[in-house]
């Protein structure tokens, strides 16, 4: 299923982001991944009403990057990623 | 009925009782090179708009003197640590609970906090115990800036001024706040397991404990020191006429604290409603509030 809204997406409620020092760290009772500051706003908006496109353009703008291409790819994969691992899942 | 407190320069009323700043300099003994200023429930009601409405008939005043060292040493007390002496007058209408501190181990403290680093190695509750004294806590630390913070200032006010000044309060709460969210996410286990295993009453004792928490945090945030839990609400609902966004955590702290939860499947939704604010609440302020 193609990925247009992050409302389409739902967090695992056994999640949680936390910040130690300056790392990010997302985890659950079963495993544990360390995120960029990008990685851990993005896990903050999911479950928000806000389109990929929309996503992609404040992220541009938030790290004066350009190359929306470029993030709508890391974006997507990076979505995939958290769906795959199971610390998103997909609304009905 | 609300107990009506006032301040003026010379002194402080509380209902129909009234207590003279001279006084209590005598009353205490003070010494030329003593700080001495007045804390506690009262003055932060009187002071404080987001405290409006602490303090009440049977409230004692908190007196706070900062003491040079060896003066402090041959304090007479009631009670006694390696820093702190405290005793009490009854000679007056208002009950004055005295605490003097060793002038020496507040200044050390000062340069502990604005020099402290929280290492993920380390236990963020041993903080301090181990650079200070064993029984210096992030609870008395809290206290002793909570209670300087907002206060009256009674004896040598330069000193006090410049005291203040030289407070690192904001560092206090950034680390405060730390300490604070690592309890929450103790409790969150709790709740968890307990929902879990249908023992809801437990569950939901655990959500009270670890809300009470995430309100605190949120008043820290917002650059608002507590030191007692019984006060956060209060604080909480001052704050929320004032700042909008933290109407959502009001509201819900009604229902978790005040709502009628005899029905299991009300409880539970509630409970996951809790666990999913809380988590977000923390999550945003780790972020630093920034939101895409």
């Amino acid at each position: 299923m193609r990925i247009l809204n992050l409302k389409q997406l739902e967090r695992n409620t056994e999640t949680r982001l936390r910040k130690i020092q300056e790392k990010y760290y997302l985890y659950d009772r079963f495993s544990c991944f360390e995120l960029n500051f990008t990685g851990a706003t993005i896990i903050n908006a999911i479950g928000r009403d806000l389109t990929i496109e929309e996503l992609v353009l404040k992220l541009a703008e938030k790290f004066q990057f350009h190359d929306v291409d470029t993030i709508k790819e890391d974006v997507t994969s990076y979505i995939d990623f958290l769906v795959e691992q199971g610390l998103v899942t997909i609304r009905e | 009925m609300q107990t009506i407190i006032t301040e003026d320069l010379n002194g402080i009323c509380v209902g129909n009782k009234s207590i003279q700043y001279e006084a209590i300099c005598e009353a205490v003994d003070t010494l030329p090179s003593d700080i001495v200023y007045l804390g506690g429930s009262i003055i932060e009601g009187i002071l404080d708009p987001v405290a409006r409405g602490m303090g009440n008939n049977y409230s004692d005043i908190d007196v706070f003197i900062i003491r040079d060292t060896v003066a402090f040493s041959s304090t007479l007390s009631t009670y006694e640590t390696k820093y702190k002496k405290t005793f009490f007058c009854d000679d007056f209408p208002i009950g004055l609970d005295v605490e003097v501190y060793d002038k020496g181990y507040i200044e050390q403290l000062f340069q502990v906090i604005t020099s402290a680093e929280l290492n993920k190695d380390g236990r963020i509750a041993n903080l301090f115990k181990t650079k200070l004294s064993s029984d210096t806590t992030f609870e008395t630390i809290n206290t002793f800036l909570t209670r300087l913070k907002t206060s009256i200032c009674i004896y040598n006010h330069e000193q006090y001024k410049s005291l203040k000044e030289r407070a690192p309060f904001d560092k206090f709460l950034e680390l405060m706040i730390t300490y604070r969210i690592v309890g929450v996410d103790n409790l969150i286990e709790d709740i968890e397991g307990n929902l879990e295993s249908e023992q809801l009453d437990v569950s939901l004792e655990c959500l009270r404990r670890a809300f009470v928490k995430v309100i605190e945090i949120s008043l820290m945030k917002n650059g608002y020191f507590s030191d007692r839990e019984k006060w956060v609400f209060l604080k909480l609902k001052n704050l929320s006429y004032l700042n909008s966004n933290l109407v959502p955590l009001f509201e819900l702290s009604q229902n978790v604290y005040r709502g009628n939860l005899m029905n299991d499947t009300d409880c539970k939704k509630l409970i996951q409603k809790g666990l999913f604010f809380m988590n977000s609440t923390i999550e945003n302020i780790l972020l630093g509030g920034i939101e895409l």
